[in-house]
């Protein structure tokens, strides 16, 4: 009796520990080999990389807000029969496999291609490519958000003799802020993160995951874990802060 | 006026008929069991739920015009203050100038909000939130208030409390108001014009004192707690006479079973000889017959003509 009691207590306590070690062991590994071999990292690498990862990031960011956010409202308000349709087709880049995205993408902006873009191999391809990666995760939060605000807010709202501009400004907006501030967290952490489709469509400019595939080939793991904690490190200010933000605003 | 001849279809139940006239300062009454329609007919006027034919205020019609934009405060049944805002701030960008100004210090003291103006809209109770509803409502300052159960969450005292400054305001800037209710207390104290519903279909219309005194038809006579019928009659238990029954065009005999209590005095089951039951209500002042006694009782009950439909 009295054992099977503190089984009970220790089952939880073991628990956390085995799961939190699993979890915890790369960052622990990351830290420990990345902070000691720091100044390993090829010196000429370190600020191109961080600029353009940074960069392309935010102008995917940027776009796939200024895109989403619309569509994910617009879709939030279509009848039934459509959205089937319309998860469908926003799970297309979600299902196939980065690298295809990348060759689709590589063929679509290439100069042979139709469009005549020649954006291979620039800053805009590379940004391109980071926004097929995070939108569809952006596009998928911000729809559920705009789904979950109850249509009675919307309706009084209206009843109060407000626009629909300020209908959405001042009650859906908000409301669906939290999910937004997720979305936004979950599309960063994915251009950010990218290296299927840019690996293809763009191998140089170079942001921090290809150039990290590429100082792991040329150089080793000694050089690469360190990069490997450059790349956590700028990838995770925003989207712990928006986490954070959200989790306030849902208060 | 309001004028309304509206055809609005009700979910299940198929295109209804919905056609009054509510004078300025006058109240029309919804009234009628939950899934009758209340709610919806209510949307319609707002403008939320579709509707043909006429629908005007002073002349100007109205059927055409968006919900924004008609003269309407609406408040719906369920909680629906804004949960991100303060209460304070909700009420102010109800008011058409948008700023806190001497009639929504009014509203709020009336209401009893005073002390709820920072809280955010959840973190009120149901009975704050709807008297948070009905402040931000009327701070809409609108011509025709359009309310649905509004009283159904506040306690008795806060009900009359509310319920004598509303009564004073729309006396004094003579605003009409469509209340929909399942409550035939609610009637009586507010409407001037009921309609009955049942189903979504209409059952009875008229003055509730009338309709009360002179049920059109039997469903209308349930609905407003007339139990049962003798011949052409309708018992009511609030309409037994104790003292000189025999002036009453129901007379019964029968013997005491189930005594409960009914407001100030009680109620009780009378079984008579044939079969029949029925229920009376015993005011105070009358003495109370024990369960177990043979009793002798009158109803002043009215000539229901048989069902319409």
């Amino acid at each position: 009796m009295r054992s099977a009691v503190s089984v009970r207590r220790a089952a939880p306590v073991v628990l956390i520990v085995v799961l939190g070690l699993l979890l915890l062991a790369p960052a622990l590994v990351l830290l420990v080999y990345g902070i000691r071999d720091w100044g390993l990292i090829p010196p000429a690498t370190l600020r191109p990389l961080g600029t353009t990862s940074l960069g392309s990031s935010a102008f995917a960011l940027l776009i796939t807000a200024a895109g989403g956010l619309p569509l994910a409202w617009y879709l939030s308000n279509l009848p039934r029969r459509l959205r089937f349709l319309a998860e469908g087709l926003l799970a297309v880049p979600l299902l196939l496999p980065p690298l295809v995205v990348g060759l689709t993408l590589a063929f679509l902006l290439g100069p042979e291609s139709l469009t005549h873009l020649a954006w291979t191999n620039t800053f805009w391809g590379l940004v391109v490519a980071e926004v097929y990666e995070a939108a569809p995760y952006f596009v998928f939060v911000a729809w559920a958000g705009f789904g979950g605000v109850p249509l009675l807010y919307r309706e009084v709202a209206r009843s109060l003799g407000w626009r629909p501009w300020r209908v959405f400004s001042r009650v859906t907006l908000p409301l669906a802020s939290p999910n937004l501030a997720v979305g936004a967290a979950m599309a960063w952490s994915r251009a950010i993160g990218a290296f299927g489709a840019p690996i293809v469509v763009s191998y140089h400019p170079q942001g921090l995951p290809v150039g990290l595939w590429v100082v792991l080939e040329e150089f080793g793991l000694p050089q690469a874990l360190p990069l490997a904690l450059l790349l956590v490190i700028v990838a995770l200010p925003l989207p712990i802060g928006a986490l954070i933000w959200s989790r306030h605003a849902a208060r | 006026m309001l004028h309304v001849d509206l055809v609005v279809s009700i979910h299940g139940h198929g295109p209804r008929h919905l056609r009054a006239d509510i004078p300025q300062g006058g109240t029309l009454a919804l009234f009628g069991p939950s899934g009758s329609g209340k709610t919806t007919l209510l949307r319609a006027l707002a403008g939320f739920h579709e509707a043909r034919g006429t629908l005007s205020w002073d002349g100007r019609e109205l059927i055409t015009e968006p919900v924004e934009t008609r003269p309407f405060a609406w408040m719906p049944q369920a909680p629906s203050l804004f949960p991100h805002w303060t209460l304070l701030r909700q009420l102010v960008e109800a008011r058409p100038g948008r700023t806190a100004d001497a009639r929504l210090d009014t509203l709020i003291s009336a209401l009893g909000l005073t002390t709820l103006t920072d809280r955010p809209g959840r973190r009120l109770s149901g009975g704050q939130q709807q008297r948070g509803e009905l402040a931000r409502a009327l701070a809409r300052d609108p011509d025709v208030l359009l309310l649905d159960e509004p009283f159904s969450a506040l306690d008795a005292p806060t009900r009359s409390a509310i319920g004598a400054f509303l009564r004073d305001l729309l006396r004094s800037e003579e605003k009409s108001m469509v209340l929909a209710s399942h409550d035939w207390n609610d009637v009586e104290a507010w409407a001037d014009e009921v309609i009955l519903l049942d189903q979504g279909q209409t059952v009875a219309q008229g003055e509730p004192g009338a309709l009360y005194a002179a049920p059109p038809n039997w469903p209308a006579a349930r609905m407003m707690g007339f139990e049962c019928r003798i011949g052409n009659r309708a018992l009511h238990p609030d309409l037994a006479e104790w003292s000189t029954p025999h002036g009453c065009p129901v007379v019964l005999t029968g013997r005491v079973g189930d005594v409960t209590p009914h407001g100030a005095g009680v109620r009780v089951t009378i079984s008579c000889a044939d079969g029949t039951t029925v229920r009376a209500s015993v005011p105070r002042g009358v003495s109370r017959p024990a369960m177990g006694d043979r009793v002798e009782v009158g109803f002043h009950a009215p000539e229901v003509v048989d069902d319409v439909s």
